[in-house]
């Protein structure tokens, strides 16, 4: 007897947009959702912005269906309703031969399982007591202690970082982060766009160290972000027919990356061809700024405006624009141009 | 000024930052919808808090793009 049961291990957006698209093309048959967090599927882009911060909601804005005030990816019930069994607060530890492996010892029989356990941070040795921030309870753990006045020190200038520093600045958070690098976010988008990104940081009175490793001072809290490595060991080999994979697990670690990747994942198991392909894309808000980083921004750029609060930078196949949000059209168009050129030929 | 809201279902990654913001005038599934009129300070609102700037408002009368 072959089992059509669908489990989904992980509950993050990958795991998510994986049951919807799954439900959305009329499959019917068991889903089962397995989270290591108590909680259900919520969004996590907002844990380093608005969820740490005071900002008031929008004007008029009714209270959002919020679960310890991360917004639910779906209302409370949606699951129910849809026939997905969401088992929270059990880890999956082993998959067996078509079963699951909980830390509870529960076994759970798959006929397809898709691997959605997304990523954990990376740790600093020496650094082991300090705080991450991954999860909602990591985040409510760190609001607690943005409280004004409070000295907190952040390692890594990347974008968790540094929305973090911006949301704790408009805390009145006294904050320092070191980088070792020259400038922030120089990896992934270069020097030149990287020093924007210091002089807007220091602008706003965040004390940045930059080529410096973590030195011990009188901080209040210690915030290590510096990357994620994919929670995938759990899994084995996954390479396997009837075992998939989506979201921060695959190593990408982009919102739109996880939520197309969800709804690939089961568009395979109903042999449903892949959605065509779209410009990677990737926002970020710091000190009141959204910034959009388009496609891939690598090699040298060509910066066409540059102030304070506002950036607009061209690459040869990618773009970062700052407080630009009327250029972002006009970007995708010239970024999906050589990729049509491509097919056409 | 009145405006005129439409969603760019190109853009539209069903982000649900919109219905964050303006609940009962935009829904999300697999991409947004608008369900209900809201006033000029919502719809801008919700359309700054689009990620993807898929929210696209224009002047009722003139016709003239305001976001983005």
């Amino acid at each position: 007897m072959t089992c059509n049961d669908v489990v989904l291990v992980g509950a993050g957006l990958a795991a998510q947009r994986c049951a919807e698209t799954l439900r959305a093309r009329g499959f019917d048959g068991p889903i089962r959702m397995i989270g290591a967090e108590p909680h259900p599927p919520y969004d996590r882009p907002p844990l380093s912005k608005e969820l740490l911060g005071t900002a008031p909601k929008a004007p008029g804005g009714a209270a959002p269906e919020q679960h310890h005030g991360a917004p639910l990816l779906r209302p409370l019930g949606w699951h129910d309703e849809h026939g997905i069994d969401l088992f929270l607060g059990d880890a999956a530890v082993a998959l067996e031969d078509r079963r699951v492996r909980l830390e509870s010892g529960a076994r759970v029989p798959f006929g397809k399982v898709l691997v959605a356990t997304g990523a954990r941070p990376r740790t600093i040795p020496g650094l082991d007591d300090a705080l991450t921030l991954r999860t909602l309870d990591d985040a409510i753990r760190l609001r607690e202690r943005l409280t004004e006045g409070a000295r907190l020190a952040i390692v890594g200038a990347g974008f968790v970082g540094l929305e973090v520093a911006a949301t704790a600045r408009e805390r009145g958070v006294d904050v320092t982060v070191f980088e070792l690098a020259p400038a922030p976010l120089a990896r992934v988008l270069g020097p030149r766009i990287g020093e924007w990104f210091a002089r807007l940081h220091r602008g706003r009175g965040v004390d940045l160290r930059l080529g410096a490793a973590f030195e011990n001072g009188p901080f209040d809290a210690v915030l290590v972000a510096v990357g994620a490595v994919p929670d995938v060991e759990w899994a084995g080999d996954t390479r396997r027919p009837d075992v998939f994979v989506a979201g921060d697990a695959t190593g990408s670690q982009h919102w739109e990356a996880a939520a197309r990747q969800g709804a690939d994942a089961a568009r395979a198991m109903l042999g449903l061809p892949p959605l065509p392909p779209a410009i990677d894309s990737v926002w970020s808000d710091q000190h009141g700024i959204r910034i959009h980083v388009l496609g891939h921004p690598t090699g040298e750029p060509v910066i066409e405006e540059q102030s304070f609060d506002r950036l607009v930078a061209w690459f040869p196949d990618g773009a970062v624009l700052a407080n630009a949000p009327e250029l972002l059209p006009a970007a995708r168009a010239r970024l999906r141009q050589p990729r049509e050129e491509i097919a056409a030929a | 000024m009145s405006l005129r809201v439409q969603i760019d279902h190109d853009a539209c990654l069903a982000h649900g930052d919109c219905a964050v913001v303006a609940p009962g005038v935009f829904e999300v599934d697999d991409t947004a919808r608008v369900v209900a009129d809201a006033s000029d300070d919502i719809l801008i609102a919700a359309a700054q808090a689009c990620p993807s700037v898929a929210i696209v408002l224009t002047d009722a009368e003139t016709g003239e793009q305001v976001y983005p």
